[in-house]
């Protein structure tokens, strides 16, 4: 279970996607939001639904990493699914049973619905696949400098998620280690009620929160002991560079965004 | 008696960040045996442990236990669990309940026992690793460090177990410290546990505890004997960056030197046995 969760998973390879500016890949995938949420007739889902590919392909990253990070929210898609197939009214009816009632605009929304969530969560997980922890936050950071004159923390909250980030696989890795070692204990976290079942879980928790605060503590003082003080006047080991790359995969985004965005507004104003 | 057969152990298979852990590693604990388990940082000593302990399943390989073979290491597991007491590396970061008495006393509840006889392993573990009566009552995260780890060294020896596995457990003590603790698990060797298993990166604890040793060296098992044995074999061990006891480098320097001496010395106390002879003699 604990090896589903794709946030914060880096995965090392080399591909034109992973040498990108973050910069570039943070900004694309909110284009590439904008682009899912705009899109409604079969075209440009189309569309939506070939960039998502291309991307995959040149990221080099294998599929089942990627549709890993959908397996934790298959509920959440089950539910929409369901809800939308039944809930929307409208439409030439298909099916009737009783209160349910099923139409070809629901039967419709319900598969869009799904496509959209399941490219999000596979385009979004893209980002933390093809960049490394540090350079996303560094990208964090440099996007939101532009927002410090106006009190936004942005060193402070790309240190914070920077940090955030860093402790997912060390504390995994603990929770792991104490699982194992109160299982040698005889401790038994599969078999019970529910009541016994949380109450077999203060073994791990007590141990992991008592760890991830003394953990804390010592980076705090490690980092103070570097004369840390936050973002003032701090510079980079590692440079961010918008390249000429960047700056086309960019283009590529805006256009692409512009065109879902000028299909949209042709079909309001009727011409489509 | 616990053999294992050709066990295999990849971390993460099939990613980029595959490592393999463990290589076709046999190994058989006999009752009675202390065996000291050596390795260079990374050589597969703690997964070999957490397989032997029924804690992790291993890729390949076949596992028996007392004679009885196993075709699938979850059914052997569930014997494995309950013969095999494995305390982990830094065991002081998993204690948990509200005093030290009530710590010690998880494994033995989970045993099932009776509350007199969890009462009795309690005092007893808590005896056999020098902890003070008057901490039992005390919070576990109040102690120092050492004594949480012996609270947490406690919590296994309590169970009773039929084999006993610490890793690293001499990890950040200071020498009397260890000391004590080495001379804590002879006394528990053969009297309270059939069999004990010290992984250490120190030769001179192994050289001090243990009757066999095994050496592990890029997740294979390369060396497997008598303590005596295995540290006479000091050029490979090198190799491996591994070495033998100080004292031992010492005494063959001195032969080499030209002094008389016994050769295989592992321990202070023999050295100094041997010198002694040797001045006496020649006087
Ligand atoms: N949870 C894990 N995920 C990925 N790789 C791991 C994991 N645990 C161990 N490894 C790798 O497996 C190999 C063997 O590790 P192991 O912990 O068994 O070594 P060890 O002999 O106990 O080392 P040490 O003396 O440092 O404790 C190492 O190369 C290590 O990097
Ligand atoms: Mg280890």
């Amino acid at each position: 279970m604990l090896r589903d969760i794709t946030l914060g998973q880096y995965y090392n390879t080399a591909s034109p996607l992973h040498a990108m500016d973050p910069r570039t890949k943070i900004l694309g995938v909110i284009f590439y939001m904008v682009i899912l949420f705009t899109a409604s007739t079969v075209w440009e889902y189309a569309l939506a639904a070939i960039f998502t590919v291309f991307v995959i392909k040149v990221s080099r990253v294998p599929v089942r990493f990627i549709t890993r990070g959908l397996k934790p929210i298959v509920i959440i898609m089950l539910f929409t699914l369901v809800l939308n197939l039944f809930m929307t009214s409208g439409g030439k009816e298909l099916f009737h049973w009783w209160i349910f009632r099923v139409t070809d605009l629901g039967v419709e929304t319900a598969v869009k619905m799904a496509v959209r969530l399941v490219m999000l969560i596979m385009g979004t997980s893209l980002l933390t696949l093809t960049t490394s922890p540090i350079a996303l936050t560094g990208g964090i950071e440099r996007l939101l400098s532009p927002f410090r004159k106006i009190g936004v923390p942005s060193h402070e909250i790309a240190m914070m998620m920077s940090i955030a980030l860093r402790f997912i696989p060390i504390l995994m890795e603990e929770t792991d280690k104490i699982i194992k070692a109160q299982t040698s204990r005889g401790a038994d976290f599969e078999s019970g009620n529910l009541i016994q079942r949380v109450k077999a879980m203060v073994p791990i928790l007590v141990p992991l929160f008592v760890g991830a605060f003394r953990r804390a503590d010592e980076l705090a003082v490690a980092m103070e002991c570097r004369c840390y003080n936050g973002g003032e006047g701090r510079t980079s080991l590692r440079e961010l560079r918008f390249r000429r790359v960047d700056g086309g995969a960019l283009c590529a985004c805006v256009i692409l965004t512009a065109a879902m965005a000028a299909l949209k507004i042709l079909r309001m104003v009727g011409v489509l | 008696m616990i053999e294992l057969k050709n066990i295999t152990y990849t971390y993460n298979p099939g990613e980029p960040s595959a490592r393999v852990a463990l290589n076709d590693v046999s190994l058989t604990l006999a009752d009675g045996d202390f065996v000291g388990l050596i390795g260079h940082t990374g050589s597969g000593k703690s997964t070999l442990v957490q397989i032997i302990a029924g804690l992790l399943p291993p890729l390949g390989g076949t596992a028996s236990v007392d004679g009885t073979d196993f075709s699938e290491y979850k059914a052997a597991a569930k014997e494995l669990r309950k013969k095999v007491g494995l305390v982990f590396q830094y065991p002081e970061h998993q204690l948990f309940e509200e005093t030290v008495y009530k710590d010690i006393a998880f494994g033995p509840k989970n045993q099932k026992l009776t509350e007199d006889e969890i009462d009795l392993r309690v005092r007893e573990a808590a005896r056999r690793v020098r902890l003070e009566d008057g901490l039992l009552e005390k919070s576990p995260f109040d102690l120092s460090g050492g004594q949480k780890r012996r609270v947490a060294i406690a919590g296994v020896v309590a169970m009773k177990p039929e084999i006993l596995i610490l890793d690293e457990p001499t990890a950040g003590l200071d020498p009397s410290g260890r000391d004590e603790l080495l001379g804590m698990l002879k006394e528990l060797h053969g009297d309270w546990c059939k069999t004990i298993v010290l992984v250490s990166h120190s030769m001179e604890d192994i050289a001090r505890a243990a009757g066999t040793a095994a050496v592990m060296n890029g997740g294979r098992l390369v060396m497997n004997g008598p303590v005596e044995e295995i540290f006479s074999r000091g050029d490979e061990l090198r190799s491996m960056g591994l070495n033998t006891p100080q004292i031992t480098r010492i005494v063959d320097g001195l032969i080499k030197a030209g002094l008389p001496l016994e050769k295989g010395i592992f321990t202070v106390e023999a050295a100094a046995d041997s010198i002694e002879k040797l001045v006496r003699s020649k006087r």
